[in-house]
């Protein structure tokens, strides 16, 4: 009774804070812009979110974080509209949509493939704030009692995972997040004020520029990289509510792999570095596999949009636990999340639930009103953003570039940065081109400083020994884990390697 | 058989172990390393160093035991890449000396010339609606501070 009594004083703390006229406009205007960068090709929540760090300086930390997430999701709801109406995936997360939403499209099933792709996000959402809701509390409860050794432990956790679980090699990931740890490291070291890496230009005292960083690695590279593909417009289907209406065999269909989908998304999406992508592709091998007839996936199945769909946006929900309650970010998203509260000066960490009650429950009942603001935006309004998919990316692109440079001036009113802007976009394109990631980069990059900070408190109070990662259950739990994932993840990449270059050779070996 | 060194993991290998080793000899040369209780400014990114040059190491070794059998080069995108990359430097040097609407428009003209099809006066209609319109966002609607005309 007490745990309930609790929960209902908070949610109305959160009830007060997000129904405010300001913070509603906030969320609105988050998950509206969400949408629009989801539905068009080549912009993501991640491009979209460090476009708008700069302006959140300017705001409250509860609106700034209520706009943020609504972004986050509202690109997750808009970012199968691309892939189920042209076949080509605007994003990462969305590009399970193309195999068999695609295809109903095709068959002129486009409104349901969205109508169903709706409702499952929808359903994985609610799913994932409802364990949000109930976790969190226990989880920084228990996370009070973690000193500097546990938190250096779970974030090298963090940052092994997400840079061994992408899909090239696990190494070249590692390398890449010991990069963004190393770029972390310019500027003034808190502990002995010396400034670091600044090779006499004083702009860099305060270290590099994370909106910099963040659009150099994301918007520059992925204009570079697409500027001259041609797209195909999206062929004339009517988008009316009499459409889009499922049928009872659709609805039959669709609801166990929703609720499948959405207990495998919650699982992997509070996992660090498995978030996004990879769980989709889980869920629909898992339906596939489950179904009776799985020769009708990749066909049109709809089961095959339902699944990954909850699944997806069921982590985007339980993917805020571990950065809200410890800190410790999953992906580049939750990265920068992380960033927009450190910029409102609000330290990352358990107190964020005891000593910012508001900026929590606010943006927990945010999502909610966010999500169902996202339903009446895709459900009945789904024309609208249908016709912003035929606008051609030749205009679109400049644009781009024009609002980032904006954007990163804007932070410092500093030319400086945009200097920055410019270098980091021309070495994370080449980076790129050597077939690097650039996530690794960012995340490292954002806990480069909790790292270093974390390791040296932990090393001050054992006077030296490394002892103080073994002693203690979670430290060394986590310590042993971030182990295991790097020996399985490099030893299964070569293995794979050794087979493909085997089956290779077989290959030309036959041709000849 | 033909057999080729994969030359972008090589490449890859080889750019860590500089990058690592560069951080290695710079902090060796200028900042306090201190004990493992007592961490001077050097010691983290002296660690991030080594680790890096390890690991570039191993990437280019390994880059030797993988046979690829035919030679494809990087597909660098040339012409959006310098494009891009000029508009975004034109921007740095003309912002604070041109102002945000004739910035705006050289910006995007140069910008717009990435693409094939690049047509000179689409591309000025273009920015000129794209300065009218950041214009609006960011100077009336969020009211930052960044100069606009060159006057």
């Amino acid at each position: 009774m007490e745990f309930l009594s609790a929960f209902f004083a908070n949610f109305s703390i959160g009830i007060h804070e997000a129904i405010s006229l300001v913070n509603l406009w906030y969320c609105f205007l988050g998950v509206f812009i969400g949408c629009l960068v989801g539905v068009l090709p080549g912009l993501g929540s991640l491009i979209a979110i460090s476009l708008l760090l700069p302006i959140t300086y300017h705001l409250p930390a509860s609106s700034a974080l209520i706009m943020l997430a609504g972004v986050y999701f509202g690109a997750d709801y808009g970012g199968g509209t691309c892939s189920i109406l042209l076949g080509v995936p605007g994003h990462a997360a969305a590009a399970i949509d193309v195999l068999d939403g695609y295809p109903m499209a095709r068959q002129g099933r486009g409104g349901v493939a969205l109508f169903i792709k709706c409702i499952a996000s929808f359903w994985g959402s609610a799913v994932g704030i409802v364990l949000l809701m109930m976790f969190s509390p226990l989880i920084a409860k228990f996370a009070f009692n973690f000193g500097p050794s546990e938190y250096f432990a779970l974030m090298l956790l963090g940052l092994v995972a997400a840079s061994t679980v992408g899909q090239g090699s696990p190494i070249k990931g590692i390398a890449m997040m010991i990069f963004g740890l190393s770029l972390g490291v310019v500027g003034t070291d808190v502990n002995s004020g010396v400034v670091r890496f600044y090779f006499g230009l004083n702009e860099l005292s305060d270290g590099i520029s994370l909106v910099a960083l963040a659009m150099g690695l994301f918007a520059v590279t992925e204009v570079v990289r697409s500027a001259n593909d041609n797209r195909v417009f999206p062929e004339k289907q009517s988008f009316a509510l009499r459409d889009q209406m499922p049928s009872r065999e659709d609805w039959r269909r669709s609801v166990f792999p929703m609720l499948r989908g959405s207990g495998l998304g919650s699982f992997f999406g509070a996992l660090p570095g498995t978030s996004g992508g990879m769980a989709t592709f889980l869920s629909y091998a898992m339906e596939k596999r489950l179904s009776k007839h799985p020769e009708r996936f990749g066909k049109g199945a709809i089961e095959g949009i339902a699944g990954p769909e909850a699944c997806n946006n069921a982590g985007v929900g339980t993917a805020f636990i571990p950065t809200l309650t410890l800190g410790i970010p999953g992906d580049a998203i939750m990265a920068l999340l992380l960033a927009a509260l450190i910029i409102q000066g609000i330290q990352p960490g358990p107190q964020v639930l005891t000593e910012h009650p508001e900026v929590f429950w606010g943006l927990i009942v945010s999502f909610w009103i966010g999500n169902i603001l996202l339903v009446v935006l895709n459900i009945p309004l789904i024309g609208i953003w249908v016709r912003l998919l035929s606008i051609p990316y030749s205009l679109l692109f400049p644009a781009i570039i024009i609002f980032t440079c904006i954007g990163v001036y804007s932070m410092n009113n500093s030319a400086f940065d945009i200097w920055v802007l410019f270098a980091v976009g021309a070495v994370g394109y080449l980076l790129l081109l050597l077939r690097f990631e650039a996530v690794p980069i960012l995340i490292g990059f954002v806990l480069g400083p909790m790292v270093e900070e974390n390791l040296r408190r932990a090393l001050l109070l054992s006077r030296g020994s490394f002892m103080v990662f073994i002693e203690r259950p979670i430290t060394a739990v986590a310590i042993s884990a971030s182990a295991l994932l790097v020996v399985t993840t490099i030893g299964g990449y070569l293995k794979r390697r050794r087979g493909m270059s085997k089956m290779g050779r077989r290959k030309i070996v036959g041709i000849g | 058989m033909f057999s080729f060194l994969d030359i972008r993991d090589f490449v890859a290998g080889i750019f860590l172990i500089i990058f690592g080793l560069f951080v290695v000899l710079y902090t060796s040369g200028h900042y306090h390393i201190g004990t493992l209780e007592l961490m001077g400014p050097g010691f983290f990114p002296m660690v991030l160093g080594c680790v890096l040059s390890v690991l570039g190491m191993l990437v280019a070794t390994l880059s030797f035991r993988r046979t690829v059998y035919a030679f494809v080069p990087p597909p660098i995108a040339i012409r959006p890449f310098s494009s891009i990359l000029s508009s975004i430097a034109v921007f740095a040097l003309l912002i604070e000396r041109a102002g945000l609407i004739v910035t705006t428009i050289i910006v995007i003209v140069i910008a717009a010339s990435a693409k094939s099809s690049f047509r000179l006066w689409k591309a000025l209609l273009l920015g000129i609606t794209l300065s009218l319109l950041s214009w609006i966002i960011f100077i009336l609607m969020l009211k930052m501070t960044i100069p606009v005309l060159p006057w």
